[in-house]
C-alpha cells in the first residue's frame, strides 16, 4: 500500500488549496501567534508542497523570532530569495552552493511546477530557474520530460515560457526530442504547431493522416541520427525557428557517433579518418547531407565496402551516394 | 557584385547617393562584397538601401528613448496603445492606430520595458513606418504583437531567422550568443543587436556599443567556471527587402 496516499492532507495545503493563499496566510500567521510549535511542525512536514511553502514566503521573513526552518525549507527559501534578486552582472551577488542536498530542494521545487503552475510570476519563475539549474548544473536530465511537459502546457495558456524553453533548447537530446514529437500527434492545433517549432519543422496540414505521417517521419529521422545529434544552444531569443539538436555531419560520415551498448562497425584508423574528413570538407553543403546519410547506411549494411568507398575520391562517393538516391 | 536586370552594376556610377551617406556607404561595400547581390530593378536595389538607413537610424532613436530593459515577466507598456500579454509581448488595443503606437514608444520609451528582441521589433516596425508613411503602414499592419520571434507577422519572418550569410551590412540583426550563461540570469543568454556600421551595434539594455564591451558584458554573466566565451554569431537576421519593396507599390 502506498503510505502517501493514506496520510491526511497537510491543512496549510487543503486551505490554499480549496479556500486561496489569503486563508493559508492567515490560518498560518494565527497558529504563529497562537501555537507556534503547531505552525512550524506544518511548515516542515516533508508532504507540504512547494506551492504552499511559496505562498507562505511572506510570513516567513516578517516575524519575529524568526520562524524555525528544516534544512529543506531553509535551502528553498534562501533559492527563492536568490533567484528574486537581479544578479546580473553584480560580482557580490549571492549564489547557491551547488551541492548535493541543494539539488533535492531543486527536484521539489520543480515538481511543484506542472500541478500548480500559474500560481503567480514569481513562483512559476522560481520553478523555471529550477529547472535550468538542475539541467545546467546538475546535468538532471530526468526532469526533461516534465519540462516539455510543462512546456506545452504553458503554450496552451499562452503563459510565459521564455526561461523553461530556454532550459529546453541547452539540454535536449533525442529522448526529449522523442517526448516532443508526440505532441504532434496532439488533436490540439496550437500542440502541434509548438512541438513542430521546438522540432525546427515546417508548418504543414494538421489533418490527423498528415500528423501521423509527420511523426512516423520525424521518428525515422531521430532513429538514423540520433548517435550524431548535440544540442545547439539555439532558443525563441534568437531565432524564430531555432534548432534544438544539429546533426554533426563529419561524425555521421565517419560513423563515428555515442552508440551506447553497440559494437562499432567502421572504426579507421586516425590518418585514414584524417584524408577522409580533408576530402569530406571539400564537398558543398548538400553533399555533406547526402554524403554523411549514405555513409551510415553502407556502413550499417556492408562494413566492409563502406571502408573501400570512404576512400574512394569525392566524386566517386558522390556518384554511388546518388545512383542510390536515384533509387538505383 | 551587384547585379540589376542581369547586368553587373558600377557602384561608382550610381549618383543617388550622397558621398559618405550610409547608402553609398552600404553600397561599396555590397559591390566589393564576397556574396551576389541580384535586384530586378533598381528601386528595389533603392528600396533596401532606404530602409536599412531606416533600420539604423530607428535603432539609434530608439537607445535615446528611455525605454526600459525588464526580463518579460515584468514587461509594460503604455495601456492607451498596448495591452501586456501574459506572455510578456505587447498586444496593439482594439482601436488603436498602429502606427502611433509604434512611435509612442520612440517618444514615451520610459513608460515601456521590454527584452531586446522585442526592441529589435520595434525598431523594424519604426523603420517601416518611415519607410512607408503612416497612413501605408497602418494599412499594411492592422495587427501587432511584439515580442520575441514567436509572435511574427509572417511578412517579416525572416528578419527573425538567423542565416550564415556572405557578407553583413548596416541595417543587419545579429545575435551574440552566450552559451554559458548562468541559469541565474537566463535574460543573458544573448544580446540581439542591429549592425549600425563602423563596428557599432546597438543593443536594447546594453546601448550602442561595439563588439568588445558587448561581450564583456555577457561573459559577467556565465555560470561559474564556465570555459567558452560569448561571442557574436556568424550569421544575420534580415527583413525580406524585395517583397517588403512590393508591398509599397500595391
Amino acid at each position: 500500500m502506498d503510505s502517501r496516499r493514506s496520510r491526511p492532507q497537510n491543512p496549510l495545503d487543503s486551505i490554499r488549496k480549496e479556500r486561496g493563499p489569503g486563508p493559508c496566510r492567515n490560518y498560518f500567521r494565527d497558529r504563529l501567534n497562537s501555537r507556534r510549535p503547531d505552525a512550524e511542525k506544518l511548515i516542515n512536514d516533508p508532504a507540504l508542497s512547494f506551492a504552499t511553502f511559496f505562498t507562505l514566503l511572506p510570513e516567513l521573513s516578517s516575524g519575529e523570532p524568526p520562524v524555525s526552518l528544516s534544512p529543506r525549507n531553509r535551502e528553498a527559501q534562501s533559492l527563492c530569495r536568490i533567484i528574486r534578486e537581479d544578479k546580473s552582472a553584480n560580482g557580490n551577488a549571492q549564489h547557491p552552493s551547488y551541492v548535493e542536498g541543494t539539488r533535492h530542494v531543486l527536484r521539489w521545487m520543480f515538481s511543484a511546477g506542472i500541478e500548480e503552475d500559474g500560481l503567480c510570476q514569481d513562483f512559476d519563475r522560481a520553478v523555471d530557474i529550477s529547472a535550468s539549474i538542475l539541467l545546467k548544473i546538475y546535468h538532471d536530465t530526468e526532469i526533461l520530460p516534465g519540462v516539455v511537459r510543462l512546456l506545452f502546457l504553458r503554450n496552451r495558456k499562452k503563459a510565459c515560457l521564455h526561461d523553461l524553453a530556454l532550459a529546453f533548447f541547452q539540454s535536449a537530446g533525442p529522448d526529449t526530442l522523442r517526448e516532443t514529437a508526440k505532441y504532434l500527434l496532439s488533436p490540439r492545433k496550437e500542440d502541434v504547431e509548438f512541438a513542430q517549432d521546438l522540432l525546427h519543422l515546417p508548418r504543414t496540414g494538421n489533418s490527423l493522416r498528415d500528423r501521423r505521417a509527420r511523426y512516423q517521419e520525424y521518428l525515422n529521422w531521430l532513429d538514423e541520427n540520433r548517435p550524431y545529434l548535440a544540442p545547439t544552444g539555439d532558443s525563441f531569443a534568437s531565432s524564430a525557428r531555432p534548432h534544438a539538436c544539429q546533426v554533426d555531419l563529419k561524425a555521421k560520415y565517419l560513423h563515428r557517433g555515442n552508440f551506447p551498448g553497440k559494437k562499432l562497425s567502421g572504426n579507421l584508423p586516425a590518418k585514414t579518418e584524417t584524408d577522409c574528413l580533408s576530402c569530406f570538407s571539400r564537398a558543398k553543403e548538400e553533399e555533406k547531407e547526402l554524403l554523411a546519410r549514405y555513409s551510415c547506411h553502407l556502413c550499417e549494411k556492408d562494413p566492409g565496402r563502406w571502408k573501400e568507398w570512404i576512400r574512394l575520391p569525392l566524386k566517386s562517393q558522390l556518384d554511388s551516394a546518388r545512383k542510390r538516391e536515384a533509387g538505383q | 557584385m551587384i547585379t540589376v536586370s542581369g547586368k553587373e552594376l558600377d557602384a561608382g556610377r550610381f549618383s543617388e547617393f550622397a558621398s559618405g551617406s550610409l547608402e553609398k556607404s552600404i553600397l561599396s561595400s555590397m559591390a566589393s562584397g564576397s556574396g551576389t547581390y541580384a535586384f530586378d530593378t533598381a528601386a528595389q536595389l533603392k528600396f533596401e538601401l532606404s530602409l536599412r538607413k531606416e533600420i539604423v537610424a530607428c535603432a539609434v532613436s530608439l537607445n535615446r528613448s528611455g525605454l526600459e530593459f525588464s526580463i518579460f515577466r515584468d514587461a509594460s507598456a503604455n495601456p492607451a496603445y498596448w495591452e501586456v500579454t501574459r506572455e510578456g509581448g505587447f498586444s496593439l488595443r482594439r482601436g488603436a492606430d498602429p502606427s502611433k503606437a509604434i512611435l509612442d514608444i520612440f517618444l514615451n520609451g520610459r513608460a515601456y520595458a521590454t527584452e531586446c528582441a522585442t526592441a529589435m521589433m520595434i525598431v523594424l516596425y519604426g523603420a517601416l513606418i518611415r519607410e512607408y508613411g503612416e497612413n501605408r503602414f497602418n494599412h499594411l499592419f492592422p495587427k501587432i504583437e511584439l515580442m520575441n520571434w514567436r509572435r511574427l507577422d509572417p511578412r517579416l519572418q525572416s528578419f527573425g531567422m538567423l542565416d550564415r550569410k556572405s557578407d553583413y551590412f548596416p541595417g543587419d540583426r545579429r545575435y551574440f550568443a552566450n552559451p554559458d550563461v548562468d541559469p541565474l540570469t537566463p535574460q543573458w543568454q544573448g544580446e540581439n543587436v542591429i549592425e549600425l556600421g563602423g563596428g557599432l551595434f546597438y543593443g536594447h539594455g546594453v546601448g550602442i556599443l561595439s563588439a568588445a564591451p558587448i561581450l564583456r558584458s555577457l561573459n559577467q554573466n556565465r555560470v561559474a567556471g564556465a570555459r567558452r566565451s560569448a561571442y557574436l554569431m556568424n550569421a544575420a537576421g534580415r527583413p525580406d527587402f524585395l517583397s517588403l519593396s512590393q508591398l509599397s507599390l500595391t
